[in-house]
């Protein structure tokens, strides 16, 4: 029961997300004025998508940078999450850590990764290093800080009782800290899925391969506003699809950890 | 606080004034915009579109204000575009998407290349066309060092790094195909158009300017080596001014006055060194006097110079005119567009008969 109430919920969120959005881009072109040359409706992105005398090739000309992109996203939220993780374990366990990474940690964060992505690329060379660098770096402040949270607002009482009965300090962490932890976890998944998507693509403008940064800019030069239109639409609804997957795999662990789900 | 409050008032007072009176100017002007006859241009010699008033106009440039456009500078400078019946002419500065600014009417004339034109007219049903070119070549090229890349010929590229700036990766694409290079041979790198990881070594080529980057790693002191568009099979024309069909349906008199007007600082920004002179003087010191890095007299007077030899004049301009496009040029101008990956036909992007007429109307424009 509680499973499919947990499930109920997203899937109605998603809905009615679409159904807000589509009403925004709407309005925004009627009251923004914008030529009808540059703009494209709703309407048109799916006709362009599915009905259109090449929709097939239009349809492939956005899905193959879309991967490439959802890959990109992939490897800097897999590294952000990584790091955020490990750093943020290694400052419950040793309080000097977080002394020595927040300062670095808070520069990283305030410098705009605009700024920032030159001097990566110039570190790391423009490949795989560089989308997990860049991407990485936006997935990883949010997470460090929500689950140091997490971490931190484990109770005396609580790890005096595994201590008590003999438990270490890595029994602490597993026993106690991680689980009390993990709808911290899962908050810090939820805010990083769009965030690697937005750094993967800032990334993507340094990188070589076809990808949706790459594809945007190149669309751009030769007035492919179809295909812009596409892609960010595309890449939208991908990010939501995805941060709605991260959402109710968050209730359906909670739930079974027993932690309340609101 | 009374004092205060007063200034306040007053000024509220006289900005009220200051737009109303805009207003009726912009009404004033609006009318005799649409009657076109009472307001005499005294300094025009006889032209047949001379006397026309065509008020205000925005022409949007494809790139900083330097000598690039000398003879945009010195027809607004010595008053040929007001001879030619416009009572301002706003030159904007670029580099941004010159067709969408033209064809949503956020400026009256531009200046693009033909390559790009085409991708807007096929890509996404833009109202444009070519009306006049001021370079008859195209100016891009691959740069390289001649100690480091020295890329002279297209077989050279394999095996380098070149740095491509993302709106030119089709262009380049084309280049490589017309010269039937694989392009897993080199390596793509993305790049701006800064030139400094080239002098670093970073790069072994970069897409650039004849006119421009080659000319500002010269004066860096380097040997350079150019590998020209235009001269290996990528023949297409550049600085092109585009308009709006509606312009050329409604308004062809407007178009053609334009056109005369851009002859006449073209002829004069080409017209040996007191011309290349002039014209980057201009640059540097009115026109382009606040960019940063500041332009330097000396490159902006040899840019002068080679974009007038190398590209503005040809053997077809001698006979023909400056800005003058003949069929055959208009015909190797669609195949390297088609090369380019876009397919559009002579009569969806070029229009020469505005230009021709010009030349008709004022047969000593020829000089």
């Amino acid at each position: 029961m509680s499973g499919l109430k947990a499930v109920a919920r997203p899937v109605f969120n998603l809905v009615f997300v679409l159904v807000c959005l589509v009403i925004a881009w709407q309005v925004l072109l009627n009251v923004g004025g914008v030529n009808e040359l540059v703009a494209r409706t709703p309407e048109q992105v799916v006709d362009w998508l599915f009905s259109d005398d090449s929709a097939g090739a239009n349809r492939s000309s956005v899905l193959h940078p879309l991967w490439q992109t959802l890959i990109d996203a992939g490897i800097g939220f897999g590294a952000g999450l990584l790091a955020a993780t490990a750093v943020a374990t290694a400052t419950y366990l040793w309080k000097g850590v977080e002394a020595a990474t927040m300062p670095v940690a808070m520069i990283v964060r305030t410098v705009p990764l605009v700024a920032l992505a030159p001097i990566i690329t110039l570190v790391v060379g423009n490949g795989f290093w560089t989308v997990a660098a860049m991407s990485g770096i936006v997935v990883f402040f949010p997470a460090l800080v929500t689950i140091s949270f997490g971490l931190r607002s484990v109770t005396e009482q609580m790890v005096d009782v595994v201590q008590v009965y003999g438990g270490s300090e890595s029994d602490v962490l597993r026993r106690v800290a991680f689980p009390h932890a993990l709808p911290s976890f899962f908050a810090a998944i939820r805010i990083s899925v769009p965030g690697a998507v937005t750094g993967a693509l800032i990334a993507e403008f340094y990188t070589t391969p076809d990808s949706v940064g790459k594809a945007v800019n190149q669309a751009l030069a030769l007035y492919q506003y179809d295909l812009v239109w596409a892609l960010l639409v595309v890449t939208t609804l991908a990010s939501i699809l995805l941060y709605m997957v991260a959402q109710l795999l968050e209730r359906l662990v909670l739930t079974r950890y027993g932690h309340v789900t609101g | 606080m009374t004092l205060s409050f007063r200034r306040t008032a007053t000024m509220r007072v006289g900005a009220i004034l200051t737009i109303a009176a805009l207003a009726l100017t912009a009404c004033g002007s609006d009318s005799d915009g649409s009657e076109g006859s009472d307001s005499p241009s005294t300094s025009s010699s006889g032209g047949a579109a001379a006397g026309g008033d065509y008020g205000d106009i925005k022409v949007q440039l494809s790139w900083i204000k330097n000598s690039e456009f000398a003879g945009e500078f010195i027809a607004d400078s010595k008053g040929y575009y007001e001879d030619a019946g416009f009572s301002s002419v706003n030159l904007l500065a670029g580099p941004v998407a010159q067709e969408e600014i033209v064809a949503t009417g956020k400026a009256e004339f531009g200046l693009s290349n033909a390559v790009s034109t085409a991708a807007a007219v096929a890509n996404s049903g833009f109202p444009l066309k070519i009306v006049g070119a001021t370079y008859q070549k195209n100016p891009f090229s691959i740069l390289s060092l001649a100690d480091g890349g020295n890329i002279a010929t297209p077989q050279d590229l394999c095996g380098k790094k070149i740095g491509v700036q993302d709106p030119n990766l089709s262009l380049f694409n084309a280049f490589l195909k017309v010269n039937d290079i694989d392009p897993d041979c080199l390596t793509i790198v993305p790049n701006s158009f800064d030139i400094s990881p080239l002098e670093d070594g970073q790069i072994d080529g970069l897409v650039a300017y004849l006119t421009n980057e080659s000319l500002l790693v010269k004066g860096d002191g380097y040997d350079t080596v150019d590998l020209p568009f235009a001269d290996n099979n990528l023949p297409f024309v550049a600085e092109t001014v585009i308009t709006t069909d509606d312009m050329i349906a409604d308004h062809p008199d407007e178009v053609k006055a334009f056109l005369k007007a851009e002859i006449q600082g073209w002829t004069d920004a080409c017209n040996g060194d007191a011309g290349y002179k002039e014209g980057s003087e201009l640059a540097v010191n009115t026109y382009g006097k606040d960019i940063d890095p500041p332009l330097e007299l000396d490159k902006e007077i040899e840019q002068s110079k080679q974009q007038c030899e190398a590209l503005v004049k040809s053997d077809e301009t001698d006979a023909n005119g400056l800005f003058t496009m003949s069929d055959q040029m208009i015909a190797d101008n669609i195949a390297s567009i088609k090369a380019a990956g876009i397919d559009i036909s002579a009569e969806d992007l070029f229009d020469s008969s505005l230009v021709n007429e010009v030349y008709e109307e004022n047969p000593d424009l020829k000089g």
